[in-house]
C-alpha cells in the first residue's frame, strides 16, 4: 500500500503519531540523559566528597598520630604514655583503613598519586621515625625522642601536611570539576531539550505543510475543475492520482460531469424537438386560422347570400311581369295609335303629349331598360344561387355512391347539350367501386365540367368521360376537343370570379366551386390543354374517407311521393 | 287545360313576395293572401281552396307546421312551400310530416312557376273528378242496394 493509498484519516493518524512518537522518544531521551547524568552526579559527587573525607581523615588521623606520639612523648612513663601508644596504634589502624578506603573509592589519578606520595612518606620517613622515636622513647632517650620528634618527624611531617593540603585541594578540586561537570552536562541536556524541542516543531510544521499540500493541491484541482464545469465547460476531465477520499471525489465529480453532459444533449435534444413542435403548432395554427378565414369568409357569404335570396327572387319575377305587362300595355296604346275614331283634336293633343314625353324614344327605351333590368336581375340571382353553393359546402352527409350514375344522371339533366348534331359523349366506364362522397356535391362538379366543355366547343364536338381505379383513388377524365385553354389562363381558371366568358354570360364561380368540392373530398383536379387540340380535365377522389361521418339513413327511402324539386341553379 | 276556378293561397311574410305571386297568378286563378300563419288558418276555416303557396320561414307558425294543419283542414288542397334553403335532410323530413308536397326553391323564375303550379292543379282537377266519380259510384250502389232490398 503506497503513502498516496492511505486514507485521509491514516493519513492524519500516522503524520501525528510520528510526532507524537518523535516526541515521546525525545522526551524519554532526556528522562534518561537527565537521570544519568544526575545518578552520575550523585556518584560522583558521592565518590569525591567520600575522597575528601577520607583525606580528612587520614589528615585526622595522622594529627592523632602526632598528638599520641606528642603525648608518648611527654609520658614515657605512667598510663598514659601506655594509652598514647594504644591510640598510636589505632590512629595507624585508621589509617590504613582509611588509605584502602580512599583507593578503594577509585578516585583519580592524581589523587592516588597524591595517595602514594603521602604512603610512601609515611613508610620512607614518618614510619621510620615513629619507631625510632618509640624506639627512643623505650630506650628512655627521651633527649634522643625529642630531638626525633621536634626536629624530623615535625618537619616530616610539615612536608608531609602539604602533601595532606594537596591531597585535601585535590578532593575539593575533584568536588568542585564534578559539580561543574554536572552543570555542564544539566546545560547540555537542556540545550538538547530545547533543540529537540525545536526539531519537532519543525517537524510538525514539515509535517502539516506536507499534509497540507497534500489537500490543497488536489482540492484546487477541483475547484478549478468545477469551476470550469460551472462555467459551462463540460468536456473537463479530472484526474487525481490518488486512492483517498479526494480521488473518490475527483471520480465523482467525473461522473457527474458525464452526467451533466448526458443531460445537456438530451435538454439539446428536447429543445431541438420543441422547437419542430412549435414549428408544426405555429403552421398548424396558421392553417387553422385560414381555415377559420375561410369558414367565416364562408358563413359570411352564406349570410349575403341568403339576404340577396329573397328580394332578387321577386326583383327578378318581376322584371318578367313588368315586361308582360309593359308589351300589354304597348298594344292599348297602338292600338289607340292606329284608331279611326280619335277625333283629330284628342289627336294632336295626343301628339302634343307624345312630343312633350318624347314617347317614341320612351316606348323603347322602356321596353329596353325592362330588358336590362331583368338580364341584371338574372346575373344578380345567379351569382347567388352560386354564392350559396359556394358557401353551402359544410352541410350535406357522406354516402357511398356509384360514380357513374351521377355522371348518367348530370347527363339526364343536362340533355340539351348532348342531343345527336350538338356534343358527342363517349362513355367508358371502368371498374369502379362505390365511392364516399358528397353526391350532390360532385353532380355539381360533373356538371360544371360537361357544361364547360360544351359551351367551349360552342355547343358541338365530342366530350368522352373515363373512369378507372388507380391505387387507392378514383380517376374521372373528362376530354374535350375544343379549342383548349392557352397556358397565361391556365393558372387561372380555378381562381374565384374568373371567366373567359362574355360579361354577364356565367358568375366566373363554376370551377372554383368545383374545385373546393374536390379539395373537400381530399382529392385532386388537374388541367392538361393544347390550344387547337383539346382540353382535359382529371379528377381524383379517394375511394375511403378518412373521417367518414355516414349517415345513418343513408339508405331512406323519399316518403312524399310527390316531391318534386325546382332549382334555378345553372352553371357555367 | 284546366276546367275550374281555382282559388290558390299565398302565405308569405313579406308583402312584395305576396305581390309577386299575384302579379303572377291574378290572370288565371284568385289569389288570396296572408302575411302569417294564423291569418292563413283563419281564410282556410271559411274558405276552400285548390292551392296553398307558402314561405317557409315566418314568424310564428312555419311553413311546414302550417302545411301540416292544412292538411287536416282541406286535405285535397295542393300544398307547395317555397324555400331558399336546400338542406335535403331537414327539407325532406319536415316535408315528410306535412305529406306530399312540392318545393319551390328561391330565387325561381315566374315561367316555371307557372308551369309547376299548372301542372298541380291539373293533377289536383283530375283527382276531384276521381272522388266525384267514386262517390257517384257509391250513392248509386247504395241507392242500388236499397232498391234490390
Amino acid at each position: 500500500m503506497t503513502l498516496g493509498a492511505l486514507r485521509l484519516r491514516s493519513k492524519f493518524f500516522l503524520s501525528f503519531g510520528a510526532i507524537l512518537m518523535l516526541g515521546t522518544l525525545a522526551a524519554a531521551l532526556m528522562l534518561v540523559m537527565m537521570l544519568r547524568s544526575s545518578s552520575s552526579y550523585k556518584r560522583v559527587l558521592d565518590t569525591d566528597r567520600r575522597v575528601a573525607e577520607s583525606a580528612l581523615t587520614i589528615e585526622a588521623d595522622k594529627i592523632r598520630i602526632s598528638e599520641a606520639l606528642r603525648g608518648r612523648l611527654l609520658h614515657p612513663y605512667g598510663d598514659f604514655g601506655d594509652k598514647e601508644v594504644k591510640n598510636l596504634a589505632a590512629a595507624y589502624d585508621d589509617l590504613e583503613t582509611a588509605y584502602d578506603a580512599t583507593r578503594r573509592l577509585g578516585p583519580d589519578p592524581l589523587v592516588l598519586a597524591a595517595l602514594d606520595q603521602i604512603e610512601a612518606t609515611d613508610q620512607a620517613k614518618l614510619k621510620p621515625l615513629e619507631q625510632q622515636i618509640l624506639a627512643a622513647i623505650e630506650r628512655q632517650e627521651s633527649a634522643e625522642a625529642e630531638r626525633l620528634y621536634f626536629d624530623e618527624y615535625l618537619q616530616t611531617r610539615d612536608e608531609q601536611q602539604q602533601l595532606l593540603d594537596h591531597l585535601a585541594e585535590l578532593a575539593a578540586g575533584r568536588i568542585t570539576s564534578a559539580v561543574e561537570r554536572t552543570t555542564s552536562q544539566s546545560r547540555l541536556v537542556a540545550i538538547i531539550a530545547v533543540t529537540l524541542t525545536l526539531v519537532l516543531i519543525v517537524a510538525g510544521c514539515a509535517l502539516s505543510y506536507y499534509l497540507a499540500r497534500s489537500f490543497e493541491m488536489p482540492i484546487k484541482t477541483l475547484m478549478d475543475g468545477a469551476r470550469a464545469i460551472a462555467s459551462g465547460d463540460l468536456d473537463v476531465e479530472l484526474t487525481l492520482h490518488r486512492e483517498d477520499e479526494l480521488g473518490e471525489m475527483a471520480q465523482v465529480l467525473n461522473q457527474m460531469v458525464t452526467d451533466l453532459r448526458q443531460l445537456n444533449a438530451n435538454l439539446s435534444d428536447q429543445l431541438r424537438r420543441l422547437r419542430e413542435a412549435k414549428d408544426e403548432l405555429a403552421q398548424t395554427q396558421g392553417q387553422l386560422v385560414t381555415q377559420e378565414k375561410m369558414a367565416a369568409l364562408g358563413r359570411l357569404v352564406a349570410g349575403v347570400a341568403h339576404e340577396l335570396n329573397n328580394p332578387i327572387s321577386f326583383v327578378y319575377s318581376n322584371t318578367v311581369l313588368l315586361r308582360d305587362s309593359v308589351a300589354a300595355l304597348k298594344k292599348v296604346l297602338d292600338f289607340y295609335d292606329a284608331s279611326e275614331d280619335i277625333s283629330e283634336t284628342a289627336r294632336k293633343k295626343v301628339e302634343h303629349l307624345k312630343d312633350e314625353i318624347d314617347y317614341d324614344y320612351l316606348v323603347n327605351d322602356v321596353t329596353q331598360a325592362i330588358e336590362d333590368s331583368h338580364e341584371g336581375a338574372r346575373r344578380v340571382r345567379d351569382i347567388v344561387l352560386n354564392l350559396r353553393t359556394f358557401s353551402r359546402l359544410e352541410d350535406s352527409e357522406v354516402t357511398a355512391v356509384n360514380l357513374t350514375d351521377g355522371i348518367d344522371s348530370t347527363v339526364k339533366i343536362l340533355g340539351q347539350f348532348f342531343r345527336p348534331g350538338r356534343v358527342e359523349l363517349h362513355r367508358e366506364y371502368g371498374p369502379l367501386p362505390k365511392v364516399e362522397c358528397f353526391a350532390g356535391q360532385l353532380s355539381q362538379v360533373w356538371m360544371n365540367l360537361m357544361v364547360n366543355a360544351a359551351q367551349a366547343m360552342g355547343g358541338q364536338g365530342d366530350l368522352w368521360i373515363t373512369t378507372e381505379v388507380q391505387r387507392d383513388r378514383a380517376v374521372l377524365k373528362f376530354r374535350d376537343n375544343g379549342p383548349g385553354i392557352p397556358p397565361d389562363v391556365m393558372g387561372k381558371i380555378f381562381d374565384p370570379f374568373f371567366t373567359t366568358k362574355k360579361v354577364g354570360d356565367g358568375t366566373g364561380l363554376g370551377l372554383s366551386i368545383v374545385h373546393s368540392i374536390i379539395e373537400k373530398h381530399g382529392g385532386d383536379i388537374r388541367v392538361e390543354s393544347e390550344v387547337g387540340k383539346g382540353t382535359v380535365f382529371t379528377v381524383e377522389l379517394p375511394l375511403a374517407r378518412p373521417d367518414a361521418q355516414r349517415n345513418a339513413s343513408a339508405d331512406r327511402p323519399p316518403a312524399a311521393t310527390e316531391t318534386e324539386q325546382f332549382s334555378g341553379a345553372v352553371a357555367d | 287545360m284546366l276546367k275550374l276556378t281555382h282559388t290558390i293561397l299565398a302565405v308569405d311574410d313579406e308583402p312584395a313576395n305576396l305581390r309577386m305571386l299575384e302579379r303572377l297568378l291574378r290572370k288565371k286563378f284568385l289569389i288570396l293572401k296572408a302575411a302569417n300563419g294564423e291569418e292563413a288558418l283563419q281564410i282556410l276555416e271559411r274558405q276552400e281552396v285548390s292551392m296553398i303557396m307558402t314561405d317557409e320561414r315566418m314568424p310564428g307558425i312555419s311553413g311546414i307546421e302550417l302545411l301540416t294543419k292544412c292538411k287536416t283542414l282541406q286535405p285535397d288542397a295542393v300544398r307547395m312551400v317555397v324555400t331558399a334553403n336546400t338542406d335535403s335532410e331537414t327539407m325532406i323530413n319536415a316535408i315528410r310530416a306535412a305529406g306530399a308536397v312540392r318545393v319551390i326553391i328561391k330565387p325561381w323564375d315566374p315561367d316555371k312557376v307557372m308551369e309547376m303550379v299548372d301542372s298541380a292543379l291539373e293533377k289536383y282537377e283530375s283527382m276531384i273528378e276521381n272522388k266525384k266519380a267514386m262517390t257517384e259510384m257509391r250513392r248509386a250502389l247504395s241507392r242500388l242496394d236499397k232498391v234490390a232490398k
